[in-house]
């Protein structure tokens, strides 16, 4: 299966332009999944290119420990769009439609991780378009932070911010 | 075995650290510990990992955070994100969060007129107010009042 989609990939990647690099660089995802990308790709993935110049080139396999064989292909799909300078308005709406919050958060450590800034901004907005307008106990969950504010602060910061605490939109039942 | 990590970092891990890091979970603290310390304490804190049950994300890079919370809108900034949790808010307190106001998408809201443009006005004079100075581009619409804008004048 991971066969087929990194030849699918394969298929898709545009003609690499530097010959001196042509070999196909194999990233490893946590699971063990080898996925086959153009050296192109690799250099959207700063982290993946680092480690590359670090060895110079020597060494064309990857491990990305902290990605799964789930996301990685999303990852790879949007390095290559955006290589071939295909990110549209509707190439995004799209992409992210595939996606429930689970899988956007997942993407985002990975964007972060591999340090792909096109992907993280993106990704960034689509989380934040998420969160936009739910209530305060809706955020927290999405980003599974607790509420560690002493009662003194908190209620301190209530009295500060007394005229927000209304008007936000009901907590929708999608929460992953 | 070697793992690359942001900012060129090369890092040599004993490969039993290495194993570790296939579940994925306990991987994502491996990264953000790696990222916010030294080479030696690295090798330490991964000995010390807890198995989370959930990434934590408020160990992201601070920057990292803002980069999101930058792309709510005012109103969502104020009444929501600021109040989640202790560095929430102390991000919120940047004023760099406040370089921009943009306050035109809130007409979804089910208040009475009156009521609910007192508040985006009370909303807006909180902002500007965090901006201190900073303030770059506003965007607001159906409660500029001449207080205000002389509020927003005067900052």
């Amino acid at each position: 299966m991971a066969e087929e989609v990194s030849s699918q990939m394969n298929s898709l990647s545009i003609s690499e332009t530097n010959p001196s690099s042509s070999a196909t660089i194999s990233l490893v995802s946590g699971d063990d999944i080898v996925f086959k990308v153009e050296p192109t790709i690799a250099k959207e993935m700063e982290t993946v290119q680092s480690f590359i110049d670090e060895t110079d080139g020597k060494i064309t396999t990857i491990p990305l420990p902290n990605i799964s064989s789930h996301d990685l292909p999303y990852v790879i799909e949007y390095c290559e769009k955006s290589i071939a300078g295909k990110i549209t308005k509707e190439f995004e709406a799209e992409f992210v439609k595939k996606l429930n919050n689970e899988e956007v958060k997942e993407l985002f450590l990975a964007a972060n991780y591999l340090n792909i800034k096109k992907l993280l901004d993106f990704l960034s907005q689509v989380i934040a378009d998420r969160i936009a307008n739910k209530s305060v106990e809706y955020v927290r969950r999405y980003f599974g932070i607790e509420n560690d504010f002493t009662p003194e602060e908190e209620a301190k910061l209530r009295e500060e911010l007394a005229w927000t605490f209304t008007g936000v939109d009901p907590d929708d039942e999608d929460e992953n | 075995m070697k793992l690359t990590i942001h900012q060129n970092h090369v890092f040599i891990v004993n490969s039993k650290y290495f194993n570790f890091s296939t579940n994925k979970t306990l991987s994502f603290c491996f990264t953000f510990s790696i990222m916010s310390s030294s080479c030696l304490s690295l090798v330490m804190e991964i000995d010390n990992l807890e198995i989370t049950a959930d990434p934590n994300w408020l160990e992201l890079p601070r920057d990292i955070t803002m980069n999101i919370l930058q792309r709510l809108d005012t109103v969502a900034l104020v009444t929501s994100a600021s109040v989640v949790c202790p560095l929430w808010w102390n991000i919120c307190k940047d004023p760099h969060m406040w370089t921009t106001i943009d306050m035109m998408n809130n007409l979804s809201l089910t208040h009475s007129e009156l009521a609910y443009s007192s508040r985006l006005e009370k909303i807006c004079r909180y902002a500007v107010d965090r901006s201190c100075g900073h303030l770059k581009d506003i965007y607001i619409k159906s409660f500029g009042t001449d207080g205000v804008l002389l509020h927003i004048a005067n900052r």
